[in-house]
């Protein structure tokens, strides 16, 4: 997230590592959690859901202001803490179920930061963390769901293969349109701050299920250490072929370094755009749905890529554990990023160098690069049945949890108390004490996870980052596309698009590192196809809205 | 409980034994006779008396059987779910039933026979490379006389066993990984590294290769032990009579160990298709699932991953299912080899 420096909320490592690799081949179509904003099925009840209404955050005001097409608002100072809760929200016990990219905080008994949160938010916040490790939450979340011994709240992530939300959230989960469609949610300022964009994440079936957890709205970057592209002429490139050789140019086995981080296919997402491959689905002229995989953008991504490996630009073994610090001190050379934002966390190993980011280019100087927006939440976090007045606790919990940027509950959910967990520098900028480093960081990502503001760009003590991001992000939106589906909701895709993407995944994976031929690339999409992705297809296609742009028309 | 039930073949079978004995001079030499002596009056007794006099026994045998019957019996019922099209948050009460469909679908889908076929291949290589190794180091073990030595050797030995698979990959990987030490050395001196890590082909040997290193010393202790029970004037009678080392390693020692290696087979057999789990869910991506899909990693990723709980646990069942009769068979086997398998074999 774009929240402050020492609290990359998640990683690159967790949610890209394993849950954006569906990102990329699959784009969202991995999503089960999708909402839905007309159309047919679930969705089409959903015509008629009314969104919360709307009301901006007026209480700080922006060093570079954001706008409407994406670009986030970014500060270089942290402002006044403005108050935006005037109670506590609990009181008494709440649980919940969420997910930690960081190194696990100690438990609520033994962890000073939690207990003072506690204290402010009135009763016990008792969270289950599952470790960002294997498959980590989705395999928690499922045994959990079928333990049937439920928490009051659990995060649902959209992109990481949940199977059939829909009817999951039907059986088990409340229903909150009542308490948060149109007016009804200005009973949680804070939560009527978040965008209508994010909102219609959190609609499933025409109903509200939660609240949306806005991430950055970009999608994936790559990133690279300034200096050490400097040596082959930036990071940047006129054409795919100058691309691999400045890979290969950067490539030194006798030194140990490296090019590229061994996440195949974040980097093959990369390729696609190069090639001008649309994000998940093209919308054709007659308002039909083409998919990535079928698209001749998409094959010449995946030959390109396994040109990369075959010349040996990757690190040559697949686990990676120090990766982010092999970026920072420069043996390898180039990592892709969950959005621009994130090359912040480089900071936290190397203070001294700056971090590029790369701006898609053409694969062969004539077609248009495209670049692919993200999905803009990490999805919502539902409640599990209940009477009117622990549901209204809930509410006023992730109200609290969800206050923006320059609140003083802001601060407390990611930096605790001045002078015990953090304390602020010369420039103003706040500073984990030591207590704070071991207790904040594996809590706070578990918070910022389940519940969140509307994203800013705040790199404390780097303005020059910041600046450079804004920038970066005004040049990435020339060549951004947003993935049509988003926010519409495919039975077959909560069904089984997990499955048939993970059978794709795996052989592309196979034809890039030279397990398999790319003539095999074929043989794997119709077996995409007839495994679910043609009904997908049509799902999607009766519920597309209309507003949505046709693909290079 | 086992007392009561194999009482009635041991009768017969005590009788058996002097003349069993003659017919096959040095095997298993002592072991029948030994299981059936203190059966013997127990079959003269009421079930009544047996009870009074086993009564510590069993109430020391309850924990143990609540543990299976809890953990292991009650969670049978639970494969119903194979038969369904079973979703956690309806429960199996409300879930749609949908006969053999699940196992039908499976045995079309061609990531599960590869995952089938991968798991015989390992199992295969696992069973001629990985089986006799403890055997070997057991009999080298056995064979150092110095007791400081021999002591040492076996703490380096089994010591290993208790290292986590991650830990065990990760010091493959720091030694033969595209980056690890060999490469790294290979290229200082201009050669091509070796894919050990990353090559399909030969990722059996590696499998075979790491379970050696990380098991091979633990699993040596039980042939110690069957060592240490071998009658040693045996060896010195053969020692007198003219016999060399190797005459006495294959006429006394390995028929001596005959028994404890075909039980040990029999076990591993109806194992054989629990090849591994996290070895192999560590090591998917280096070689791909073509190579490294094993059963159980292929239910977890299509059971819990996939939420595919029913046709996860179909493929659980299809392994349960494989794996006891290939324990039946294992164990008709070292009948007809003369040995007492793990079931005793029915007498007159």
């Amino acid at each position: 997230m774009s929240a402050p420096t020492l609290n990359p909320g998640f990683s690159r490592r967790g949610f890209l590592g394993l849950a954006g690799l569906a990102v990329t081949t699959a784009g969202l179509a991995a999503c089960g959690g999708g909402g839905t904003s007309g159309g047919s099925g679930g969705a089409a009840a959903s015509a008629g859901v009314k969104l919360p209404t709307y009301k901006e955050f007026t209480g700080v005001t922006a060093d570079l202001a954001g706008n409407s097409k994406g670009l986030q608002a970014a500060f270089f100072k942290l402002p006044e803490g403005v108050t935006s809760v005037k109670e506590a929200p609990l009181k008494g016990k709440v649980t919940g179920l969420t997910e930690t990219f960081e190194t696990m905080s100690p438990g609520m008994k033994d962890n000073p930061f939690w207990q003072r949160l506690n204290a402010k938010l009135g009763g016990e916040l008792e969270l289950q963390i599952a470790e960002d490790i294997g498959d980590g939450y989705p395999a928690k979340f499922a045994t959990v769901l079928a333990s049937d011994d439920l928490p009051d709240m659990m995060w649902v992530p959209p992109n990481q293969g949940i199977p059939n939300v829909g009817p999951m959230l039907e059986a088990k989960f409340q229903d909150l349109t009542k308490y948060l469609s149109g007016d009804a949610v200005l009973e949680y300022p804070n939560l009527a701050a978040l965008k209508p964009d994010s909102w219609k994440t959190a609609v499933v079936n025409g109903k509200i299920w939660g609240a949306p957890i806005p991430s950055t709205p970009f999608g994936q970057i790559m990133s690279g250490r300034r200096d050490v592209w400097e040596k082959v002429g930036g990071l940047n490139a006129s054409s795919a072929d100058e691309f691999l050789d400045k890979a290969k140019e950067l490539t030194r086995p006798a030194e140990r370094k490296y090019a590229l981080e061994p996440a195949y296919v974040n980097v093959l997402h990369m390729v696609t755009e190069w090639f001008g491959a649309p994000n998940s689905w093209a919308v054709n002229r007659d308002r039909t749905l083409t998919h990535l995989f079928e698209t001749p953008e998409y094959a010449a991504g995946v030959e390109f890529t396994a040109k990369l490996f075959a010349a040996g630009v990757f690190y040559p073994d697949t686990n990676v554990p120090d990766i982010r610090n092999r970026v920072a001190n420069g043996s390898v050379a180039g990592q892709v990023l969950v959005g621009p934002h994130d090359i912040k966390a480089y900071r936290a190993f190397n203070k001294d160098q700056a971090f590029d980011i790369l701006v898609p280019f053409s694969a062969d100087g004539k077609v248009k690069p495209t670049y692919d927006m993200g999905y803009g939440t990490v999805g919502f976090t539902p409640f599990k049945k209940a009477d009117e007045g622990k549901i209204r606790e809930l509410l006023a919990l992730i109200n609290y949890l969800s206050a923006p940027f320059g609140t003083v509950e802001y601060m407390q959910k990611n930096f605790g108390e001045a002078g015990k967990d953090y304390s602020l520098d010369a420039k103003g900028n706040p500073q984990l004490t030591e207590s704070g480093s071991s207790n904040l960081p594996g809590l706070v990502s578990a918070l910022n996870i389940m519940s969140s503001p509307e994203n800013v760009v705040f790199n404390p003590g780097f303005d020059d980052d910041t600046r450079y991001v804004n920038e970066q992000q005004k040049k990435l939106l020339e060549l951004a596309w947003r993935n049509p589906t988003n926010g519409s909701y495919s039975d077959t895709n909560s069904k089984v698009g997990a499955k048939i993407t993970k059978q794709l995944r795996d052989k592309v994976v196979d034809i890039i590192t030279g397990r398999a031929k790319v003539s095999e690339l074929d043989a794997a999409v119709k077996r995409w196809k007839s495994g679910g992705g043609d009904k997908i297809r049509d799902e999607y296609q009766a519920a597309l809205p209309s507003d949505v742009p046709v693909f290079r028309a | 409980m086992n007392q009561t039930t194999e009482a009635a073949p041991a009768l017969p079978a005590a009788g058996n034994v002097p003349a069993h004995a003659e017919g096959r001079p040095s095997p298993g030499k002592g072991k029948p006779a030994k299981a059936s002596a203190p059966r013997t009056p127990a079959g003269k007794q009421g079930f009544r008396s047996r009870l009074r006099r086993d009564k510590q026994m069993l109430l020391m045998m309850v924990p143990g059987i609540v543990f299976l019957l809890l953990f292991f019996y009650i969670p049978i019922l639970g494969n119903v779910i194979a038969f369904q099209d079973y979703q956690p948050y309806l429960g199996i009460g409300d879930s749609l039933w949908v006969g053999w469909q699940n196992f039908v679908d499976l045995f079309d889908n061609p990531d599960f026979l590869q995952a089938f076929w991968n798991t015989l291949y390992l199992a295969a290589w696992q069973l001629v490379f990985l089986f006799p190794v403890p055997l070997v180091l057991a009999l080298i073990v056995d064979s150092l006389i110095s007791v400081r030595i021999r002591r040492v050797f076996q703490s380096i030995a089994y010591l290993p066993h208790f290292l986590s698979w991650v830990l065990v990959i990760a010091l493959f990987q720091q030694m033969l990984g595209g980056a690890g030490f060999i490469n790294n050395s290979l290229r200082q001196f201009g050669l091509d590294p070796i894919p050990f890590m990353t090559n399909p082909e030969t990722f059996p040997v590696l499998v075979v290769a790491q379970m050696i290193w990380k098991d091979a010393g633990w699993a040596m202790i039980i042939f110690l032990a069957a060592l240490a029970s071998i009658d040693a004037s045996l060896y010195e009678a053969a020692a007198a009579d003219g016999a060399g080392r190797w005459r006495r390693l294959w006429h006394i020692t390995l028929p001596g160990l005959r028994s404890v290696i075909v039980l040990l087979l029999i076990l591993r057999i109806g194992d054989i298709l629990s090849v591994g789990f996290e070895q192999f869910i560590l090591q998917r991506d280096a070689v791909g699932a073509g190579a490294a899909e094993v059963l159980d990693t292929f239910t977890y990723y299509t059971g819990v991953v996939g939420g595919g709980w029913s046709s996860g646990a179909a493929a659980g069942l299809a392994k349960g299912v494989v794996s006891a009769l290939l324990i039946f068979a294992a164990n008709k086997l070292a009948h007809r080899f003369g040995e007492d398998g793990i079931f005793a074999k029915k007498v007159g």
